[in-house]
Parts: C-alpha cells; sequence; structure tokens
C-alpha cells in the first residue's frame, strides 16, 4: 500500500468505530490485568482487607517470591507433575489423531464416513465437568471397568482416587475428548493430496498399507510437524479445567500441576498468598510465552508456517 | 470437498484392481465402527446409571429402574436457578462476543485498513500471554464484577480465534457486494447488518455455536471471580461442586445414597442442549470453519 496512514484513515473513517469494542475489552481484560504482574514482586498484598491500591501500596517489595520457586521442593514437585502429565499427552495421544485421519479418509462411502466423524467429534463438545462426571461412572466402583475387573477375579478400584491411576485417567479423558476432534485437521490435509499420486502408486502395485506409509504420510507430514511443534510449544500447561475437575484430596500428590497451584494458592479457600501464587503464575506464563515463540518460529524456519 | 468426491468415485470405479484390497477395508471398517463404539458406549453407561438405583453394578443397561434421580433434580431448586444462570450468560455473552468480533473483523477484513497489522499483533499477544489468574482476579474484583454474573461474560467476550475466523471468511466475500450497498446510500453499519452478515451466515453461525458451547462449558470464570457467591453458580460449577462433595455417610437419605447416580442423571441434563444442536454444528463444520482456516 502506498497511500499514506491519513488518506487510509480517512477511507476507512467510518469503520473505525468498529474495531473500538474489541480493542477497549482487549485491553481492558487482557492488557490491564498485565500491571497487576507487579504484584509478583510484592511480599502478599492484602487484597482481602484493603481496596487493590491500597493493599498494593501497603505491601513491602520483595524478589523472596522468585527465590521461593527456585528452592520449594513442593513447587518443584508440581512442575515435575505438570512436565510428566504433558509428555505423556503428547507421547501416547499425539499420534492418535494422524491414524484416525488416515483410517477415516480411507472410507469409500461418504455417507458412512460422515457417520463415524459425526461421533469421534462429539465428546470435543462437552465441558470437562461433564466428561469427568461420564468418567466417574464409567470408573466407579459400580462401573463397567470395575465389573469387569471383578468377573476377572480382582477388588474392585477406586479409580479417581488412585494417585498412581490419576496421570493414566488424564490421559484417558483428555484422548476420548480430544482424538476425534484433533483429526479434523488431518483429513483435511489428506483430503488435499492429488488423487492421481494414489493411481499412480495402484499402477505400480503398491498395497494399501504400502500407499499409505509412502504416501499419504509423507504428505501430510508438514502438518504433522507443525502440529507437533505447536503442542510442544504448550508443554507448560497441563491442562487446568481438565485436572482442577479431577483432583481431589487422594490424588493431589501426582496430580497437582502449577495451574491449580495458582489457583489453590492465590485464589482457593483458606491461606491466600497472593505475591507467590503471581509469581508463579508469571515463570510459567514467560516461560511458556519462550516455548511457544520458540516453537512457532521453529514451524516456520521448517514448515514454511506458523501459528501466525 | 469437491476434490474428496472425486477421489473416492475414481476408487469405486476401480475397486478391483490391485492396491485396493477389500481385506484392508473390511479391516479399516472393523476398527472405525470399534472406536465409533467406544465414543458412544460410556453415553449408555451414564445414561443407564442416571436410571437406575445404587449398589448395583451398572454396565450399560439401568438396574433396579428408577425415576427418582430425575424427580430429585426437577426438585433441586439450586440446579434450576444453576440453569438458568447458564442460559442468560450463554445468551447474553455469545451475542455480545460474536457481534463485536464480527465488527471488528469486517473492519479488519479491508486491506488498508490503518494499523491492521498492528491491531492483529495486539490482539494475537492476547492468545499467547495471560497476566495469570491473580491478576485477573484483583482486575474483575476492582472493577466491581466479582460475586456478578457479568464475571462470567465480560472477560470472555475477547475470541480472538473466533476473530481471525470471520476476518478471513469476510476477506473472501466480493467486494462488488458491499459497493452496491453503498452505491445505494447505506452507512457502514446498514452494510454490516443488511448485507455482510447475511452474506457469511454460515460463518457467522458456526462462530456462534463454538461460542455458545464455550460459555455453556465454562466453569473457570465462576470458579475464580464468583467466590461463595453460589445464587450465579452456572450450571456446569453447579455440578462440579456436587460431583466433588463428599456423600454424607453418616446421614443415609436417598439424596445421600443415590448420589452418583444422581450425578450421571445431571450430566445427562446438562449435555442435552449440545446433542440438540449438535446436528447442525456438524452441517455448518465443512461450510463456515474449514472454507474460512484455509483462506486464513
Amino acid at each position: 500500500m502506498t497511500s499514506t496512514l491519513r488518506s487510509r484513515v480517512h477511507k476507512h473513517r467510518s469503520l473505525i468505530p468498529f474495531v473500538i469494542p474489541a480493542i477497549a475489552f482487549a485491553l481492558v481484560f487482557c492488557y490491564l490485568p498485565m500491571v497487576g504482574i507487579l504484584i509478583a514482586f510484592k511480599d502478599n498484598p492484602n487484597f482481602g482487607r484493603y481496596d487493590a491500591f491500597e493493599a498494593f501500596a501497603r505491601a513491602e517489595w520483595t524478589l523472596d517470591n522468585f527465590k521461593i520457586i527456585f528452592s520449594d521442593p513442593e513447587i518443584m514437585r508440581y512442575v515435575v507433575n505438570t512436565l510428566i502429565i504433558s509428555v505423556m499427552k503428547i507421547v501416547i495421544l499425539f499420534p492418535m489423531p494422524v491414524i484416525l485421519a488416515v483410517l477415516i479418509s480411507e472410507v469409500r462411502k461418504q455417507g458412512f464416513s460422515k457417520m463415524v466423524q459425526g461421533i469421534v467429534f462429539l465428546p470435543h463438545f462437552f465441558s470437562w465437568v461433564v466428561i469427568v462426571g461420564i468418567f466417574n461412572s464409567l470408573f466407579g466402583m459400580y462401573g463397567p471397568i470395575n465389573n469387569i475387573g471383578v468377573a476377572l477375579g480382582g477388588e474392585p478400584i477406586y479409580y479417581m482416587g488412585e494417585p498412581g491411576w490419576f496421570r493414566w485417567l488424564v490421559v484417558i479423558l483428555n484422548g476420548w475428548k480430544e482424538i476425534g476432534y484433533s483429526s479434523i485437521v488431518y483429513i483435511a490435509a489428506i483430503s488435499a493430496i492429488d488423487p492421481s499420486l494414489y493411481e499412480a502408486a495402484k499402477l505400480d502395485g503398491a498395497s494399501k498399507v504400502r500407499q499409505i506409509w509412502n504416501l499419504t504420510i509423507p504428505l501430510i507430514m508438514p502438518t504433522i510437524m507443525t502440529m507437533l511443534i505447536i503442542r510442544i510449544g504448550y508443554l507448560m500447561d497441563a491442562g487446568f479445567e481438565q485436572v482442577y475437575a479431577m483432583l481431589n484430596s487422594y490424588t493431589r500428590e501426582t496430580g497437582e500441576i502449577i495451574g491449580t497451584y495458582v489457583y489453590r494458592l492465590g485464589l482457593g479457600t483458606g491461606s491466600r498468598d497472593y505475591g507467590l501464587s503471581t509469581a508463579v503464575g508469571l515463570a510459567n506464563g514467560l516461560i511458556s510465552l519462550l516455548l511457544i515463540l520458540c516453537a512457532n518460529k521453529l514451524s516456520k524456519k521448517t514448515m514454511g508456517t506458523g501459528i501466525w | 470437498m469437491n476434490t474428496v468426491k472425486m477421489r473416492k468415485t475414481e476408487k469405486t470405479k476401480q475397486g478391483n484392481r490391485i492396491g485396493d484390497s477389500p481385506l484392508f477395508h473390511t479391516i479399516n471398517t472393523v476398527v472405525l465402527i470399534l472406536t465409533a463404539f467406544v465414543c458412544i458406549l460410556p453415553f449408555f453407561n451414564v445414561l443407564a446409571t442416571a436410571f437406575s438405583t445404587a449398589g448395583y453394578e451398572i454396565n450399560f443397561l439401568p438396574k433396579g429402574f428408577t425415576w427418582f434421580n430425575f424427580k430429585h433434580i426437577l426438585t433441586d431448586a439450586g440446579f434450576w436457578r444453576a440453569l438458568g444462570v447458564s442460559v442468560m450468560v450463554t445468551v447474553v455473552g455469545t451475542c455480545l462476543s460474536v457481534l463485536i468480533m464480527y465488527a471488528a473483523a469486517y473492519a479488519l477484513s479491508k486491506e488498508d485498513f490503518p494499523l491492521r497489522r498492528g491491531i492483529m499483533i495486539f490482539f494475537i499477544i492476547t492468545m499467547v500471554f495471560s497476566a495469570g489468574m491473580v491478576p485477573n482476579y484483583i482486575l474483575v474484583k476492582t472493577l466491581g464484577l466479582t460475586r456478578t454474573p457479568w464475571a462470567l461474560i465480560l472477560p470472555s467476550v475477547v475470541q480472538v480465534y473466533n476473530m481471525i475466523l470471520i476476518k478471513s471468511y469476510l476477506e473472501g466475500v466480493p467486494k462488488e457486494l458491499e459497493e452496491s450497498a453503498k452505491i445505494d446510500g447505506a452507512n457502514s453499519l446498514q452494510t454490516m447488518f443488511k448485507v455482510m452478515i447475511p452474506v457469511s451466515l454460515p460463518c457467522v453461525a458456526s462462530v456462534s455455536m463454538f461460542t455458545a458451547v464455550s460459555f455453556w462449558n465454562n466453569y473457570t470464570s465462576a470458579l475464580l471471580y464468583l467466590g461463595t457467591e453460589e445464587k450465579w453458580y452456572p450450571l456446569s460449577l453447579y455440578i462440579l461442586n456436587y460431583i466433588q462433595s463428599d456423600p454424607d455417610v453418616l446421614n443415609p437419605t436417598m439424596e445421600n445414597i443415590q448420589k452418583a447416580n444422581i450425578e450421571s442423571a445431571m450430566v445427562i441434563f446438562s449435555i442435552l442442549p449440545i446433542l440438540l444442536i449438535y446436528p447442525f454444528v456438524l452441517k455448518f463444520f465443512t461450510k463456515g470453519v474449514t472454507v474460512g482456516s484455509v483462506k486464513g
């Protein structure tokens, strides 16, 4: 565009009010709280007793919150929990939507394909509360999983309250909710492949499995890599909404993640430490931001496409 | 979507050639049917549990059939109030969010809109960095919104991903449509409501549905901002609190004994609206969302 800013403002002057509400909302609810990050450098302001400004002014400036983060074994345990859950999710769940997309794309009957897609996308639209409710019943003391276990001669297990089971259940619930929906991007990528490539492969006598392995997978590899890089960018986020809904007092040891700890410390019932909670959240947010920016850069460099 | 259909028909024509083994298709069909079952069976278990009496081992059929769990919900005033809050928050929140995001997307879809790139970056930053729970809470508190239903709506109005979807969709709309409206003397607001929104209806519909689902499902805003103000708890948080509460073992009333079954009945109740709109979601899926994102 060679036109000057002034002429562009003039040309679109009637449209300028259209962006104002969105900008105002983003400023107030996304940018204004960033001022509050300063709370991380304060010695626990008493927001319960005073209004925000007074509580902030009364509290002492300090760097102790950050010293605590790097020395407190409790916080380290939650960092480790977060990383373990995140890595388990990536290793176990990441390949699943790719496989599902390949299988769905091989279906020849349109009706059957649409039906399968309609069913596997559905759980994505339910809240974590509903998913936890469903699996409470499924894995409950009288649910089918325990019924099978008992029929095989085992003792019933209270899965939702077993620390050893918690992370596996996080992976299972997450998989059930999202595998289907995550396959959409791969289904789209596969449908963009030139069909003549398959005709050529068929003429060469390539079996279906060979076609998938040597044709489909390499051709959607850029999409797979982009999705993987983006996913790794969100490593420090093990899923607050899911884990908070699943967590109970029995499973805290293996299941408490950074997000739920920040909530419990800053806004939960009991004594609150606003300063430390903000500091933990800030440290986590900054590491995440760094990871996401690196991931995006890597994705752009290797695949030519990033998140933005 | 055309290419997909073409490939399918070509394949069917050449179905018996080498490399298109029937064995593969049989196995594939079986695997997909099993996958679909894994997705569906948990619903039957919840449904069965919701109609059962406590103490039975339940798989996929109710045992000790009873209406008690649903009757209990129908007489639970807290449940109905939470349902009302959820409906209100979802309706108001969706209208507000979609309208504001659409207006911004409409302006930003103009290639030479002033500071367009800078404004986009301004919005995208909010997608990757959040100040954190405590700063957000302090802000909402300072604005006087804590313990009010506005805390469930206003902080979630900005949905940058939706804005990008609408923007890419509008970039694909022929410019002539808008120009002819302008020539007829319509101002920008009239053009948006009378020309652009009707033209981009599939996109608006799918974005509205996604927004509505996210308002309906959201429990974190209530958890963070409502505190003990239970009268504004939405259905999601009401059910979560019920699920997480310990049954009172010392007081063996019907309600306490049936807790797990009542839980299931609540789950069934709260997914009904989503099941009702789901066919429409599916219908608009390919039209609104994939088209938009591919162009983006």
